[in-house]
C-alpha cells in the first residue's frame, strides 16, 4: 500500500515536471517565432532611423567600418600612409614587451607593452579602473601593482584608459583631446603649441610617437634583432641605415599608429546587419538599436561618427577618477583654457564595451546598464560640472521605459560587440618574449613559462 | 622663478575688487608649491586643535544665511579660472592669522571615507559646489575635518568639525565677494 502511494506520487510529480518542461519549451518556441516574425519590421524601422542619422544622405554606408585589409578606405594621416608592411611592423611593436627598456626600477625591464593597457580581449581597453603599464603584474583583471615597487615606479594614468578600437576615425586623442594638430584642434592655437603636437600630425600618430617617452619605452633592444631590421626596412623603404644601438622612435610610433588604424570592429552584429545580413542582430538588439537612433534617446546625436564616437567634447557630469589626487578634472577646459570647455570630455567610441569594465572617464560605472540608467535619469553626478553651466543641453532625462533600457543595453553589449578581435593579435614576437605582458605573474597566467 | 610667478598671479586674484589687499583678519588663500606634501602619513600629526586655541571660536556660528547662490557661483567661477591656468592640483593653504601673526595653515582635509586629501584647488571647487547644492535644501550642514600645520612647532594637528558653510564664507571673504 505504502509503495503504491509512493509510485502514484512519483507519477504525479514526473507528469507535472514533464508538463512544465513542455509548456516552457512551447512558450520559448512561441517567443522565438514571434521574435522572428517581428524582426523584419524592426529591421526596417532601424534602417529608416540609421539612414536618417547619416549625414549628407550617405545612408547605411556611412556607419559601415572599412575592412582592415582595405587600407585605401581607412582614414589615414597624409604624413603616414598605410602600407601592409607598416601595419605588420606596428602589430608586432604594439605587443612587443622588449620595447619596455627604460623602467624606473630595473626589475621591470621588458615587462610591458602598449597592449598591456590596450589588449584585444578587453576591446583594446585595460579591463581595470586604473590601467597599469610598467610596474604592473598579472594579466587582464588580475593585474595589480607590483607590491614591492614605489608608486612613482609604476606607469599608471589617473583616468580610464580609452579604447584604441576604431580609432582611425578620430583626429585627436585622449579624453581632453590634447593630442593631435588636426580635427578639433585645427583652430586651437594654444593646443597646437603643445610640445606633443610638434609633428603637426593626427592624434594617433602623435600619441604613438610620444608614448615611447611617456611610457618609458625604446627601440634599442629590438634594433639588433634581424627580423625587426628587415621589417623596418620594408615598412620604411626610405629609411637610412641605422646602427643597432640607435633608437628609431618616430618610425616605430608611425608603424604602431598604422596598425592601430586597422583595429576595426567590422565583424560586430550591427556591422553585419549594416552590410545586409538582416539576421545578424536579435530582435532585442534591433529594438535597442531603434532606441539608440530614435528621437527619444537620440544617443546618435553625440555618438554620430561612423565608429559611433565624435571628435567633439561634451559635459555630461560624470564623476572624476578616484585616483585623481587634485580632486577635479577640468577636461577640455584645462587644455583650451576656456571656461566654456570646463568639464567637457571627448565622446568615446562604443564598440566592444562589454569586453572591459569600468566605464566613464572617471571609471565611475561598473556596468553598461549603469551608464544607460545614468543617461536615462539625466542628473549629473559631478556637482562642480553641474554648477559650471556647461552641462550639455542634450543631457536631459530620457524617460525610457525599463524595457527600452534593457534593449538599449543589449544593443551596446552584444549588438556592437565584435566577437573576433583576436584576429588582430600576432601569433609570436620576433623577440620571442611573452606578450602582452612579460612579468612573472603574467608569464604564468599566459602560459609562457 | 615659476613659484614667484604663481604667487604673483595668485596675488592679483587675491586683491579685492577695489584693488586693496585682503585684511589679515580673514584666512588668506595662497599657494606655495614648496610647501606641498602629498602624503600626510609622513607627517607628525599631533592632538586636535580647537577653534578657541586659534581664536576663531566665531566659526561655530551659523553662517548659512550670509551665503547666496550668486556669491558662491562667482566664487566657483573665480576658483575655476585659477584652476584652468595653474592646475586643479595646485595646493591651497588657508593661513589663519591672529593679529598679523601666522599661527597655522590648513593643508589637508578628510574625505567621506576617512582619507586625508591635500587641500587642492580641485578639492576647494568641489566643496563650494557641494555648498551650492545644499543651499537649496534644509539638509544639515556637513562638517569638515581639516589638518592644520602649527607654524611654531612644525607639527600637523587636526581641526575638527568646521562647517562647510563657514569654510565657504571665509573663502568668499578672502576673495571679497
Amino acid at each position: 500500500m505504502k509503495s503504491e502511494n509512493i509510485a502514484i506520487k512519483l507519477f504525479v510529480v514526473s507528469s507535472l515536471t514533464l508538463f512544465v518542461t513542455l509548456s516552457g519549451m512551447s512558450l520559448a518556441y512561441a517567443l522565438d517565432n514571434s521574435e522572428a516574425d517581428i524582426s523584419p519590421y524592426l529591421s526596417n524601422r532601424l534602417k529608416q532611423l540609421v539612414k536618417f542619422a547619416a549625414p549628407d544622405n550617405r545612408g547605411l554606408e556611412y556607419f559601415i567600418l572599412p575592412e582592415s585589409e582595405d587600407l585605401d578606405s581607412i582614414p589615414a594621416d597624409p604624413q603616414n600612409p598605410l602600407t601592409p608592411e607598416k601595419v605588420r611592423l606596428g602589430q608586432l611593436l604594439f605587443h612587443e614587451t622588449a620595447l619596455s627598456i627604460n623602467p624606473i626600477n630595473p626589475k621591470h625591464w621588458q615587462q610591458a607593452s602598449c597592449a598591456s593597457c590596450h589588449f584585444a580581449q578587453a576591446g583594446f581597453r585595460s579591463n581595470l579602473a586604473q590601467a597599469l603599464g610598467t610596474g604592473g603584474w598579472g594579466w587582464n583583471k588580475s593585474r595589480h601593482r607590483d607590491s614591492e615597487a614605489f608608486p612613482v615606479e609604476i606607469d599608471k594614468p589617473n583616468i580610464l584608459a580609452p579604447s584604441v578600437l576604431n580609432s582611425a576615425e578620430q583626429k585627436v586623442t585622449l579624453w581632453d583631446g590634447r593630442v593631435g594638430s588636426t580635427g578639433a584642434n585645427t583652430r586651437e592655437a594654444l593646443v597646437q603649441e603643445f610640445d606633443v603636437n610638434r609633428f603637426n600630425m593626427d592624434g594617433l600618430e602623435t600619441q604613438a610617437i610620444d608614448a615611447f617617452t611617456v611610457h618609458r619605452l625604446g627601440t634599442a633592444a629590438i634594433a639588433k634583432i634581424p627580423e625587426y631590421q628587415e621589417l623596418f626596412a620594408k615598412a620604411f623603404p626610405d629609411r637610412p641605415y641605422v646602427a643597432a644601438e640607435v633608437e628609431d622612435l618616430k618610425r616605430a610610433g608611425l608603424a604602431i599608429a598604422a596598425y592601430e588604424r586597422t583595429l576595426l570592429a567590422n565583424e560586430a552584429p550591427f556591422q553585419k546587419w549594416l552590410k545586409g545580413d538582416k539576421k545578424a542582430m536579435s530582435a532585442k538588439e534591433l529594438r535597442g538599436g531603434i532606441v539608440f537612433f530614435s528621437f527619444k534617446a537620440n544617443c546618435v546625436r553625440c555618438h554620430s561618427g561612423p565608429n559611433l564616437a565624435r571628435d567633439d567634447f561634451y559635459a555630461v557630469g560624470f564623476a572624476d577618477h578616484p585616483n585623481n589626487f587634485s580632486g577635479l578634472d577640468l577636461g577640455r577646459g584645462a587644455i583650451t583654457r576656456r571656461a566654456s570647455d570646463d568639464f567637457k570630455f571627448k565622446v568615446p567610441q562604443l564598440y566592444n564595451l562589454a569586453d572591459s569594465t569600468p566605464y566613464g572617464h572617471g571609471a565611475s560605472f561598473g556596468t553598461l546598464r549603469e551608464v544607460v540608467d545614468y543617461f536615462n535619469r539625466g542628473k549629473p553626478e559631478n556637482l562642480a560640472a553641474k554648477y559650471s553651466g556647461n552641462i550639455s543641453r542634450f543631457f536631459q532625462p530620457l524617460n525610457l521605459t525599463e524595457k527600452e533600457v534593457d534593449d538599449l543595453t543589449a544593443f551596446l553589449e552584444t549588438g556592437l560587440r565584435d566577437p573576433n578581435l583576436s584576429r588582430y593579435v600576432p601569433k609570436r614576437l620576433p623577440s620571442g618574449l611573452c606578450f602582452p605582458n612579460n612579468d612573472p605573474e603574467s608569464r604564468q597566467q599566459l602560459g609562457c613559462d | 622663478m615659476t613659484i614667484a610667478f604663481i604667487q604673483l598671479l595668485l596675488l592679483s586674484f587675491l586683491l579685492g575688487n577695489d584693488g586693496q589687499a585682503i585684511t589679515p583678519s580673514h584666512p588668506v588663500i595662497l599657494a606655495n608649491i614648496e610647501s606641498f606634501q602629498p602624503l600626510p602619513s609622513f607627517r607628525e600629526v599631533g592632538e586636535a586643535i580647537s577653534l578657541e586655541e586659534l581664536e576663531i571660536e566665531d566659526w561655530r556660528e551659523d553662517i548659512k544665511e550670509k551665503l547666496t547662490e550668486d556669491r558662491l557661483i562667482k566664487l566657483s567661477v573665480r576658483l575655476r579660472e585659477l584652476a584652468r591656468y595653474l592646475g586643479t592640483n595646485l595646493p591651497i593653504v588657508a593661513r589663519l592669522d591672529s593679529e598679523g601673526q601666522v599661527i597655522c595653515k590648513i593643508t589637508d582635509m578628510i574625505d567621506s571615507e576617512g582619507n586625508w586629501l591635500s587641500m587642492t584647488l580641485g578639492q576647494v571647487i568641489k566643496l563650494v559646489s557641494q555648498e551650492l547644492e545644499l543651499l537649496k535644501t534644509s539638509e544639515p550642514e556637513p562638517l569638515i575635518d581639516l589638518l592644520v600645520k602649527d607654524e611654531i612647532s612644525g607639527k600637523y594637528r587636526p581641526l575638527l568639525d568646521v562647517s562647510l558653510s563657514r569654510y565657504c564664507y571665509e573663502l568668499l571673504q578672502a576673495f571679497n565677494f
